[in-house]
């Protein structure tokens, strides 16, 4: 195809500089050696990528986001996978009923979600702050993982476990010798947005934490309104960083283990 | 005594009954087709031998063994599909070997064994191959490997010939008969292909609507259908509904729409009652141009209708003619070999056809 | 067989499970609480009474909020459509091996958190911001727009961070055209603008609803960017559910207020897809 559209072409571009525009701004800011952060930077510095990286207020909710974006996917893998694969492969009454159910959560505003949970722990006296985190998490990212592992097994012959079962192997062993290995490019997909939705995950934090657990995006947020410093910018641009990097593994590994 | 026994099995959903009252015994070493448009209850019958489905009623034994509660992982019975549901994350080798390793056996055994099925269906070389690095022939032939390296007394074939084209289908069915004979396994073999069945099954059940409407060789299908349904799904027919039947000394004589009379023999002995549907195989009829000075005269012992030619369909080794004849609402087909001699039919002329009166069978 | 518990439902229980002790019973309470009274002191009283939604519904303050929240909601939806569709055409008209990139270029800010790229707007718009910076060094005004902590700030923000989304739905229909029908249409005489509005764009219109319904619902209630970028100054409904909740402590209030804003978003969409269903063309599943 020739450039048939340069109009669409042009007014496309722009677009895309709109897309990036922010996130080019951040990354550009957080090299200006002064203290306070403004733009165009002026000079070149990375001595707030070493502010950073060497300890300082983003250390510690950094790895509480680590370990709740793993403890997540940990247990909403597992159990996403399970009733996807229950409502793929079995015929029962109030599937569709009970498919919506399982994916009200992205329908249902997180915000609502996030008030009737500190109603509900706040009433029975749940002071565990990161199992509170952790339970949210689960609810909000079981919906993720059902969803793209319902299109993987759908996609998957049902004819090929039955060919594994006929050949001797129990239905719970052919779940994890021919299932499990041809869902892997959707478990890896699944892994990928778990990870990344549980880590930046803001709203239900705000709502849920309490004293001695803040989880990274609480922390810029609560920067953004009242401490704008190119440290911010640094660590913004190391998460920008990450998640670009994460995602483009993520998307090699899914399209590798696609192939074969 | 036989080797599979099927006793009144009966499969419904809700109150949709899919398989009523199923009886069937296959003899060891035979090739039986259930051959039925979709729909009729073939597949789920293979699949409730298989153990996928569990039937409503009634029961399965194979070698006088109860199998109708037996879980399928523990049935020992083959099962090949229609898209050879290979594992796509295994290779050939290790596709094969899956079934010896869930059945423990040991690990020293497991190559010869796996070459051996390998080589069987000429496949040993590809080994390595994963599935999709593979034809579908080749494919359903590691398909094939895989089931027999088992050496299951009972093998269930699900269409497994329909994805390929017309020539390799050929060429693997008389594959299947020659491994049948080399591993002496029962078969059961799922189709709507009627050729497919023929060629390759000993015996025929055709099924529609849930049952068996008959049952027997490919000759008896063939030349003595049991029902105007069997006449039309197996091979080509002129099927047409009969009026002012009257019996005569061994024969049957009656109207075709249209007013065209026409005789059939009535081979059952004592009274029998009166047929409404004759029908004609293509192939056992005489096509000529109408002599122009010909008087209508009807030869002894055979069947005569005038038409004008419809269609002349030429396929090299045959012709297939179609003649519109007055009252029918569909045309009269003529299958004619090609015999080299002068053709000498042309469209809207007009043709007579005339047939052995025994060639005409009634129901 | 001995009768077992079927499979499935050892499949689905530790979901089912999670799902209602975490979301469906505390979405009860929420919605059980929002039947509360609050008394003068401020402390809540268990009771089945509507002062909650009296107070709500007959403050002009709040059926303002909620209007511009609304208003806010169809602005960004609009504008998301009308820059996704240009993106998702231009994208599914590209060279194949070409989609890839552009689509990743489109949804890897997607996967970065709403927080940072917020953030980079702040950046932006600020009255000493690059965009006025720009905009006044270009000579194109002479005082600085004020874009940070109005509507309009908040509007460009929440597009950016809706954009994704809308591109991806709609990609995903754009690409399953047959174009070999925009073919037949130039081939029957109509000019490429023609043959855009009476074939493309029709056959696009199940996207097109769904792009626009997913946008509006996940913006009507999206905190971040109001909280982030219009601060104190542009009241939304979601910033002040979440100032009721924390500051206020009045919880029965912020329940009725996420009841009446979950109300308000099947209302419009529910509308939407009526209005659209009666004058869709025939044919085209509008679901």
């Amino acid at each position: 195809m020739k450039r048939k559209f340069p109009l669409l072409t042009a007014v496309n571009t722009l677009i895309y500089l709109f897309i990036m525009a922010p996130l080019l701004v951040i990354v550009i800011s957080s090299f200006n050696p002064g203290e306070y952060l403004v733009f165009p930077p002026e000079g070149f510095s990375l001595k707030w990528y070493e502010a950073v990286l060497t300890g300082g207020k983003y250390t510690e909710p950094f790895w509480n986001s680590i370990k709740l974006a793993v403890a997540t996917t940990a247990v909403a893998l597992p159990v996403g996978t399970m009733a996807a694969y229950a409502i793929q492969r079995f015929e029962f009454r109030f599937k569709q009923a009970l498919l919506s159910l399982f994916l009200s959560p992205l329908v249902i505003p997180t915000l609502l979600f996030g008030i009737g949970l500190l109603i509900f722990f706040s009433s029975l006296g749940v002071q565990m702050f990161f199992m509170r985190l952790l339970l949210a998490h689960i609810v909000l990212i079981v919906p993720y993982v059902i969803r793209t592992m319902l299109a993987g097994f759908s996609r998957m012959e049902r004819s090929v476990e039955e060919a594994s079962i006929v050949l001797g192997a129990s239905p719970v062993r052919t779940f994890f010798l021919v299932t499990l290995p041809l869902a892997r490019p959707s478990l890896l997909a699944s892994a990928f947005l778990s990870l990344v939705l549980s880590f930046d995950e803001l709203v239900i934090a705000l709502f849920l934490t309490g004293p001695g657990i803040t989880t990274l995006p609480m922390t810029i947020y609560s920067d953004i309104q009242f401490n704008l410093s190119p440290s911010l910018a640094a660590i913004s641009s190391i998460i920008i960083a990450g998640t670009v990097l994460v995602g483009l593994i993520g998307i090699l590994m899914t399209k590798r283990s696609g192939r074969t | 005594m036989s080797q599979l026994i099927i006793q009144d099995l009966v499969k419904q959903y809700g109150s949709n009954t899919v398989v009523q009252n199923l009886n069937i015994a296959v003899e060891s070493g035979e090739m039986l087709s259930l051959l039925g448009p979709s729909g009729c209850g073939k597949t789920t019958t293979l699949r409730m031998i298989a153990g996928m489905h569990s039937p409503t009623s009634g029961s399965i034994q194979l070698d006088g063994r109860e199998l109708t509660h037996v879980p399928p992982h523990k049935r020992d019975v083959g099962l090949v599909f229609q898209n050879y549901a290979l594992f796509p994350h295994l290779t050939v080798f290790e596709n094969v070997a899956f079934g010896l390793k869930r059945h423990g056996v040991p690990k020293g055994e497991i190559k010869g064994r796996v070459m051996g099925a390998l080589e069987s269906v000429q496949l040993a070389n590809l080994a390595e191959r994963y599935p999709a690095q593979m034809s579908g022939g080749q494919q359903q032939r590691v398909a094939l490997a895989r089931t027999l390296v088992l050496k299951p007394p009972l093998v269930l074939f699900d269409e497994p010939l329909s994805n390929l084209d017309a020539k390799l289908r050929q060429a693997l069915g008389i594959e299947i008969r020659a491994l049948q004979r080399e591993y002496g396994f029962t078969g059961i073999f799922v189709t709507h292909d009627q050729e497919e069945a023929m060629t390759i099954s000993d015996r025929i059940a055709v099924m529609n609507g849930g049952r068996i409407v008959q049952m027997g060789t490919p000759q008896e299908i063939y030349m003595h259908p049991a029902d105007p349904f069997v006449a039309d799904f197996v091979g080509e027919s002129n099927l047409f509904p009969v009026s002012a039947v009257q019996p005569a000394a061994g024969y049957w004589r009656f109207e075709l729409p249209g007013g065209h009379r026409l005789s059939a023999e009535n081979a059952g002995n004592g009274p029998s009652a009166p047929p409404a549907h004759a029908m004609i195989r293509p192939e056992a009829v005489l096509v000529q141009r109408q002599p122009q000075d010909a008087g209508d005269t009807e030869r002894q012992g055979y069947n005569r209708l005038i038409g004008e030619v419809a269609f002349i369909n030429y396929t090299g080794s045959s012709y297939l003619i179609g003649l519109n004849v007055k009252g029918l609402d569909s045309h009269f087909i003529v299958r004619m070999q090609n015999t080299r001699k002068q053709f000498d039919l042309r469209l809207g002329e007009a043709a007579v056809v005339e047939w052995p009166i025994h060639e005409t069978l009634t129901f | 067989m001995l009768r077992r518990i079927p499979p499935y439902w050892i499949l689905l229980s530790p979901g089912l499970l999670i799902l209602l002790l975490v979301f469906v019973v505390p979405l009860g309470r929420l919605l059980v609480l929002s039947f509360y009274r609050t008394d003068p002191s401020g402390a809540m009283q268990a009771a089945f009474a509507m002062e909650q939604y009296i107070r709500f519904f007959s403050d002009p303050f709040y059926m303002q909020m909620l209007w511009r929240s609304v208003y806010i909601g169809i602005i960004v939806s609009f504008v998301c459509l009308v820059l996704g569709y240009s993106l998702a055409y231009g994208v599914a008209r590209a060279r194949p091996e070409r989609r890839f990139m552009l689509l990743m270029l489109i949804a890897l800010p997607l996967l970065t958190s709403a927080v940072i790229r917020n953030f980079g707007w702040i950046i932006i718009l600020g009255r000493k911001g690059i965009l006025n910076e720009t905009l006044i060094a270009i000579g194109l005004i002479s005082q600085p727009l004020d874009l940070l902590y109005t509507p309009a700030g908040v509007i460009i923000a929440l597009v950016h961070v809706m954009l994704p989304y809308m591109v991806l739905v709609l990609y995903s229909v754009l690409e399953g055209l047959d174009r070999n029908l925009e073919s037949a249409a130039s081939n029957l005489g109509a000019s490429g603008p023609k043959v855009f509005w009476f074939v493309t764009l029709p056959l696009s219109m199940p996207g097109i609803i769904a792009g626009t319904l997913l946008v509006f619902s996940i913006t009507l209630s999206f905190f971040v960017t109001p909280s982030l970028v219009g601060g104190a100054k542009v009241k939304l409904m979601a910033t002040e559910i979440y100032n009721q909740t924390i500051n206020m402590l009045n919880w029965p209030y912020a329940s009725a207020m996420g009841v009446i804003l979950l109300v308000t978003m099947l209302l419009v969409t529910g509308l939407y897809k009526r209005i659209l269903n009666r004058r869709g063309p025939k044919g085209v599943n509008l679901g």
